[in-house]
């Protein structure tokens, strides 16, 4: 099954979200 | 200016809402055009996987995106060094000008197109990750008043650049790919209703040329035009979001006034988003019937999920998160700041995608057409929210 822009822009910001949340990433600078 | 055509001369064969590193090889090498639309041959990484071909253009989308971040803090600091006022430019604009330089001067590598076609990938995950520094409740009440401009905004975009077109005599699936794309989120739009209304490759990329066109000019225009006013930043957030076309451009326009105003611009351009589905629908059954092919439309529920843009509900549900107190104050700033970087890739990507010199080749009419429209629809969307700016209030 092939996933649209819309669908992998989504999937990656889950990815994000479990990342900052697990604390595997932590302190984004900006 | 306009952005490179690399998308439009490749429409009749890919789904332009999948990012080019997801799609399959289309059509003879010798047909493929480059982002400039030179028509010259691209060298194709065969063999190469899709990520790693996005490589190095996501490289250069970063370090245009940082060089407009260090230009922003390097003039800052040296403002402050020489006890100098020097105006505040923010990182936008120098990374849309650091881009618009490359690609007017020197060109974007061929190597480095697939990865600057990302930037919209990283424009979506950036309006995914900022539903954490929405709460849920505000969501419904921006949006509710966002809607109402909407339905407003959409009614008189359709009405002008319909009466616009006719009066300067284009051909009618332009003249309803103008209104689409002025009416709801420009290339998106577009994109998805030439499809259903069978229009040309021709009138997409006039279509498309014209909205790019007054998309980067606004990124200079409309923050003027909000200082002028004194606008707040949540109305010109919503200003933008309802009068510029293009997403990545609304975003980078709102950002350059305020990071809040930014914000409420991404607010109100998702909202805009959201109903992008029911007007080409109401396009296509309109141009099903000039065709008399009775229904053109099968099963209207599946023709709206599929037209629908799906991170809106990305942003939603990471909104609810946020708002269920799901994340801490750490956890919010990270995500928010998760979201900035994704942004600076998207300001990047707008600079190296627009060329001035493909202005020429897009004929005068259809942009004539496209900025007295856009002019038009400014003005009664500054009015309609100048009006409604009691509901911040």
């Amino acid at each position: 099954m092939r996933l649209s822009l819309d669908w992998w822009a989504v999937v990656a910001a889950g990815l994000a979200v479990v990342l900052v949340k697990s604390g595997i990433v932590s302190r984004i600078p900006w | 200016m306009v952005t490179q055509m690399s998308t439009v001369t490749t429409l009749p064969v890919i789904d332009a809402r999948r990012p080019s590193t997801l799609r399959e090889p289309q059509g003879r090498p010798e047909h493929r055009r480059g982002a400039t639309g030179s028509g010259r041959p691209q060298p194709v990484e065969r063999g190469a996987p899709p990520w790693v071909q996005i490589v190095p253009g996501t490289i250069l989308l970063a370090a245009v995106g940082f060089a407009g971040k260090i230009a922003e803090q390097s003039i800052g600091a040296y403002g402050r060094a020489h006890q100098l006022t020097l105006p505040n430019i923010e990182y936008v604009l120098w990374a849309i000008v650091f881009g618009l330089i490359v690609s007017n001067t020197v060109g974007v590598p061929a190597v480095c197109r697939k990865g600057v076609d990302t930037y919209e990938f990283w424009l979506k995950v950036g309006i995914v990750l900022l539903g954490v520094r929405f709460l849920l409740g505000d969501v419904v009440k921006l949006g509710t008043v966002s809607l109402v401009c909407v339905a407003l905004e959409l009614a008189v975009a359709i009405l002008v650049m319909t009466a616009l077109g006719r009066a300067f005599r284009l051909p009618p699936k332009l003249i309803s790919l103008l209104s689409i794309g002025s009416s709801i989120c420009g290339v998106s739009a577009i994109i998805a209703a030439k499809g259903a209304i069978e229009a040309d490759d021709e009138d997409a990329s006039y279509a498309i040329a014209a909205i790019l066109a007054l998309g980067a000019v606004s990124l200079f225009v409309f923050p003027v035009i909000g200082h002028a006013f004194a606008m707040s930043d949540q109305a010109y957030g919503l200003w933008v979001g309802l009068a510029v076309d293009n997403t990545a451009e609304a975003t980078a326009a709102g950002a350059l006034f305020s990071d809040t105003a930014g914000r409420f611009a991404v607010l109100a351009k998702t909202t805009r988003n959201a109903t992008i589905g029911f007007v080409v629908l109401g396009y296509a059954l309109h141009w099903a019937r000039v065709r008399a092919r009775g229904a053109g439309v099968g099963n209207k529920a599946a023709f709206l999920w599929e037209k629908f843009p799906k991170f809106v509900l990305g942003f939603v549900i990471v909104s609810a998160l946020a708002t269920a107190g799901l994340f801490t104050r750490g956890e919010v700033a990270d995500l928010a700041n998760l979201s900035r970087w994704a942004f600076l890739l998207t300001f990047a990507g707008v600079g190296l995608r627009t060329n001035v010199s493909e202005l020429a080749r897009q004929g005068w009419r259809p942009l004539i057409v496209g900025v007295v429209g856009e002019c038009v629809i400014a003005v009664i969307t500054l009015v309609m929210v100048l009006a409604a700016a009691r509901a911040f209030s």
